[in-house]
């Protein structure tokens, strides 16, 4: 499940921390394109209309920029109306309604749709299929909501995934995905929702002086300041803040460290993804947006 | 996108009426496949009792505490703390959770369509959450 993310990123997990077990990896970035399977997503039924097709590959769907082909949906169930070979019902999760089907093949999966009822609030998750404007949703897992703090927390999350891939492609081409999205489908409904308003990626566990170092070079990068995207007037002296970012020599003098261990900290941070080059080699600006 | 669609003004009593009633048009006049499949109309929005000012007649969905029952009436608790009365169809036991759906009448008042037994736990604080960022920043991705 984190092979996706362990190559390009590979500093961000070699210190061997765990990210909390992620039992269906939501929110992967364009790396997961040419990956395999796409990651799946909590989308609202309202989000699934405005998605379109990727130009490159007719079967894969986009949203928020980010190949979103399957997903996992929350809402009630309509309509339902059970064949031999299949199921199809309305999922309607309050933004908007979704035709889904369920194709039962064996008797586990027959299982799975009996106790479906109208009215009942379910999580699916499945995959959109569909040529030109007819998109088809078909649901390979439907688990029946028991907690409901899932609702909840299934709308958070599709905030904070808006939030990740909209955000995550202001940093420019040198960044690397350096804030995994948290995985969900904590079996019982979990009551950790996740407000998207201040999510800034962790430094994983390093060597003691080390992330000292690391963790002061990017505060500065951070410091308000130093995110401004227009220069500032010459009265301040301290702050040489401009949209170029500050030479390495400022973040130098500021800290009052060695050069050559700044110099690997910014190394490090533009590896992760913190920060990245602008006008030349010694010109950083933090990555960061507000 | 080709969304000819027409929202709908007036709120829908019966959720079923709706989806008939979008079939009409496309029965009629042949459009494509697509608005049956997936119908964005009459959307019902995340509010407590603060955003139920803004959504006056339309339709709305909350979770509410119930404080007591009264003949067809709920007085109830929204997740930002203030009464809510909800007229409903069935009795709630008291301090379970109750999501309404149904259409805002009244400052403080809803005429449920829909309501669900939430049980006897749960995050007011995370809903409460999810009701201002959904009619805030990110409004576009649920109306």
């Amino acid at each position: 499940m984190f092979s996706s993310q362990l190559d390009g990123g590979a500093s961000v997990f070699s210190g061997g921390s765990f990210m909390p077990s992620q039992a269906t990896q939501a929110g992967d970035s364009s790396l997961s394109k040419n990956r395999g399977a796409p990651g799946v997503f909590s989308v609202t039924v309202k989000q699934i209309s405005y998605a379109y097709h990727s130009s490159d590959d007719k079967s894969s769907f986009v949203i928020d920029g980010v190949d979103a082909t399957n997903f996992r949906l929350l809402g009630m169930v309509s309509n339902k109306a059970e064949r031999n070979t299949d199921v199809t019902f309305t999922l309607d999760d309050g933004t908007g309604r979704i035709d889904i089907i369920r194709w039962v093949n064996e008797a586990s999966d027959a299982n799975e749709t009996a106790i479906l009822q109208n009215g009942m609030y379910v999580s699916v998750s499945g995959s959109l299929k569909g040529f030109q404007d007819k998109k088809r949703a078909v649901a390979f897992s439907i688990r029946p909501v028991t907690d409901y703090n899932e609702v909840a927390f299934h709308f958070i999350q599709c905030i904070h995934i808006h939030l990740e891939n909209t955000r995550t492609k202001v940093g420019g081409p040198t960044q690397t995905q350096a804030s995994p999205v948290m995985g969900t489908s904590f079996v019982t409904g979990s009551k950790e929702p996740q407000t998207p308003a201040n999510q800034v990626s962790e430094l994983k566990i390093m060597n003691g002086s080390e992330k000292d170092i690391y963790k002061l070079v990017l505060n500065v990068f951070q410091e308000p300041a130093s995110l401004l995207t227009a220069p500032l007037p010459c009265a301040c002296l301290f702050i040489r803040a401009s949209e170029h970012g500050l030479h390495v020599d400022e973040v130098a003098r500021r800290l009052g460290k060695p050069i050559n261990q700044i110099k690997e900290a910014i190394d490090y941070h533009v590896d992760v993804g913190h920060i990245y080059s602008t006008i030349d080699d010694y010109h950083f600006k933090s990555a960061l947006i507000d | 996108m080709p969304y000819t669609h027409s929202r709908r003004q007036f709120p829908n009593p019966k959720s079923n009426e709706t989806l008939l009633l979008s079939l009409l048009p496309i029965a009629t006049r042949g459009f494509r496949l697509i608005f049956t499949i997936m119908d964005t109309s009459s959307p019902a929005v995340f509010v407590n009792a603060e955003l139920l000012k803004m959504y006056q007649g339309r339709r709305v969905r909350a979770v509410v505490e119930v404080m007591r029952n009264e003949g067809g009436v709920i007085i109830g608790k929204s997740t930002d703390g203030h009464q809510l009365t909800v007229k409903v169809s069935q009795a709630f036991p008291p301090s379970h959770f109750v999501e309404v759906i149904g259409i805002a009448d009244g400052n403080q008042s809803v005429r449920a369509e829909i309501c669900t037994d939430f049980g006897d736990t749960f995050d007011t604080l995370a809903y409460n959450g999810l009701c201002q960022l959904a009619n805030g920043k990110f409004k576009n991705l649920f109306l």
